[in-house]
């Protein structure tokens, strides 16, 4: 998301993310919206992502965030909802998603 | 659609009449050349001005500036107004940097001392202002403390660190707009603002030290203290994290308090009546982030100026540094205008566009009545800047709004596609242009070929009548984040 050059995972700890959308749209924006706020806020930058429970409304997860220094390549601000598209293929989605840069 | 479609009803000026597409609650109007229109229909940013066109209550028309380009749902140059009672207020026409503008300085250090000091001025300058993904703030301040900046702005850094009350008369609104309610602000947007006063950011923010290349209206020119072959600083930044997520909370809330959100052209124009608890709640978050903006620029001014007394061993006032004007481009705000020849109490919206007030309104300097708002434009990195003036046509055409920048050409990603390979540090030095970045990516995404031609742009701008041109300025040095 970051294009980071290395992430050294050191002292990761467990961060639990759950919450209930409008639409699926809004529950990718929120997800995203909340690693860029570790991101940003925290100095958090998640190296693995465990998933219990998602459906298009729905999102009960756990971030495996570690507090190692990163170098950004990239400065990602907002998670927009601008021409948000969700492709759906053989059961399986996939987004188009426009990050204000 | 093509440029058929639209009418030029004067020099400057298109029109696409409301009766284009039956969703329209008015006309559209943009101001352009037939070639930038051209190019407007076809990225997909005339459709945006239609959008809008087609939101409820919306005043008169919906407008576009010279520098229309592609934005999140409203484009960016994108001028819309709603009545300030019974009208809706849209975070998309905004923008997720809040109050992102311009500030310039007007010096009397020559250009030939600059050439001189360079090196070492840009050199000192990335050292000393934060700059890119920095985390570094040039203070580090309690909450308490940060709620004061962003209920007092630009003041607040006077009164804590340094400057001078006097130049609160040459930012707009005197750099501070009513904000009384912390409770209204996230968490999160208070820990991502908090460390971010007095930085620059990245992207195509920046700061520059020019020379006064031409001036064209000498008598503006004398009011605004801007002289011939002198050195001008000029800095570009917003309301850094603290605005995109005051923007990105809002824009949520107003998801969760909207009926039909499919209904709308696209989800970034969620909007919410001004009159609720929810649009009254947006605009008085996006007051705060508004003086943030403002204390951002002068706290960076300020640090600008201690940096040149240092190297040019002289004091302010020796040096002749003084702050022509500071200005937002990504804002809404309450102004009263003329339709139909009565006065009526307006939010306006201005996402990468300028106000540019006409000689004699009242929330002008009193020294700049008799000329008119500056109006700053900067141009693109390696090409020059142009301060105009605002004009009495502005108020009856553009809700006195002018042009904000060049307008990107090509896309972030586009432009790093087209400089691969090149050196950008030392193409402009070959053009006696000394850029300073810690970002490789950054300058590329800011190549010049990404960018409208400012020319154009300022030559549509004064065609059109809403803002003369007072004075063109050329770049020395770039410092981008």
């Amino acid at each position: 998301m970051f294009g980071k050059e290395s992430v050294p995972a050191k002292k990761v700890s467990q961060y639990k993310f759950t919450y209930r959308a409008d639409s699926f749209e809004n529950l990718i924006v929120n997800f995203l919206s909340e690693i860029l706020y570790l991101t940003y806020s925290k100095a958090k930058v998640a190296v693995k992502i465990q998933i219990f429970d998602i459906t298009d409304r729905f999102l009960d997860s756990e971030l495996h965030i570690s507090d190692t220094q990163f170098t950004p390549k990239l400065d990602i601000k907002s998670v927009t909802y601008h021409n948000l598209k969700i492709i759906e293929k053989n059961g399986i989605k996939s987004l188009k998603i426009i990050f204000d840069i | 659609m093509d440029l058929k479609d639209f009418k030029e009803i004067s020099a400057g000026r298109w029109l696409l009449p409301k009766e284009f597409y039956k969703k329209m609650n008015a006309d559209a109007e943009i101001i352009s050349s037939a070639e930038i229109l051209r190019a407007a229909i076809i990225d997909g940013s005339i459709q945006q001005v239609i959008n809008v066109a087609s939101l409820p209550e919306i005043v008169a028309k919906s407008l576009a500036m010279p520098d229309i380009h592609y934005g999140y749902g409203f484009c960016i140059g994108g001028v819309a107004a709603f009545p300030a009672d019974t009208g809706i207020v849209l975070p998309g026409g905004v923008g997720y940097d809040i109050n992102c503008g311009v500030r310039l300085l007007a010096t009397e250090i020559e250009q030939k001392e600059i050439t001189l000091l360079q090196e070492k001025l840009g050199t000192e300058i990335l050292k000393q202002i934060p700059t890119g993904l920095t985390k570094q703030s040039l203070v580090q301040l309690k909450t308490k403390q940060f709620l004061a900046i962003l209920k007092k702005g630009a003041a607040e850094i006077i009164d804590q660190y340094s400057g001078d009350h006097q130049d609160l008369e040459y930012i707009e609104s005197g750099g501070r707009l009513d904000f009384n309610r912390p409770d209204i602000i996230s968490k999160r947007a208070l820990e991502r603002g908090k460390n971010q006063i007095g930085t620059l950011g990245s992207g195509n923010h920046f700061i520059e030290i020019q020379a006064v290349d031409k001036i064209y209206d000498p008598i503006a020119a004398d009011t605004f203290g801007i002289k011939q072959g002198m050195a001008t600083i000029m800095i570009h930044t917003g309301s850094r994290g603290f605005g995109h997520q005051i923007a990105s909370d809002y824009i949520e809330r107003f998801r969760k308090k909207f009926s039909n959100l499919k209904k709308l052209p696209d989800q970034q124009l969620v909007y919410a009546p001004i009159a609720s608890n929810a649009g009254k709640n947006y605009l008085e978050a996006l007051n705060a982030a508004s003086n943030f903006a403002w204390a951002n620029r002068h706290m960076i001014m300020e640090a600008l100026i201690e940096i040149v007394e240092q190297i040019f061993g002289g004091s302010k006032k020796g040096l002749g540094i003084h702050l022509v004007y500071d200005q937002a481009h990504n804002i809404a705000k309450f102004e009263s205008h003329l339709i139909n020849h009565n006065t009526k109490d307006l939010l306006i919206h201005r996402k990468g566009a300028t106000r540019a007030f006409p000689p004699g309104h009242h929330e002008l300097p009193k020294k700049y009545s008799a000329v008119g708002q500056p109006v700053i434009i900067p141009g693109s990195m390696g090409t020059a800047s142009y301060v105009l003036r605002g004009t009495r046509k502005a108020a009856g055409l553009t809700f006195s709004s002018s042009a904000h920048g060049a307008g990107r050409r090509l896309s972030r990603h586009k432009a790093v596609k087209f400089s691969a390979g090149k050196n950008i540090r030392a193409e402009m030095r070959k053009r006696n242009i000394h850029v300073y970045s810690f970002s490789e990516q950054g300058l590329k995404e800011e190549i010049p070929q990404a960018y409208k031609e400012i020319d154009e742009v300022v030559e549509i701008t004064e065609t059109a009548g809403i803002s003369t041109k007072v004075a063109r300025l050329v770049p020395l040095l770039v410092i981008k984040g």
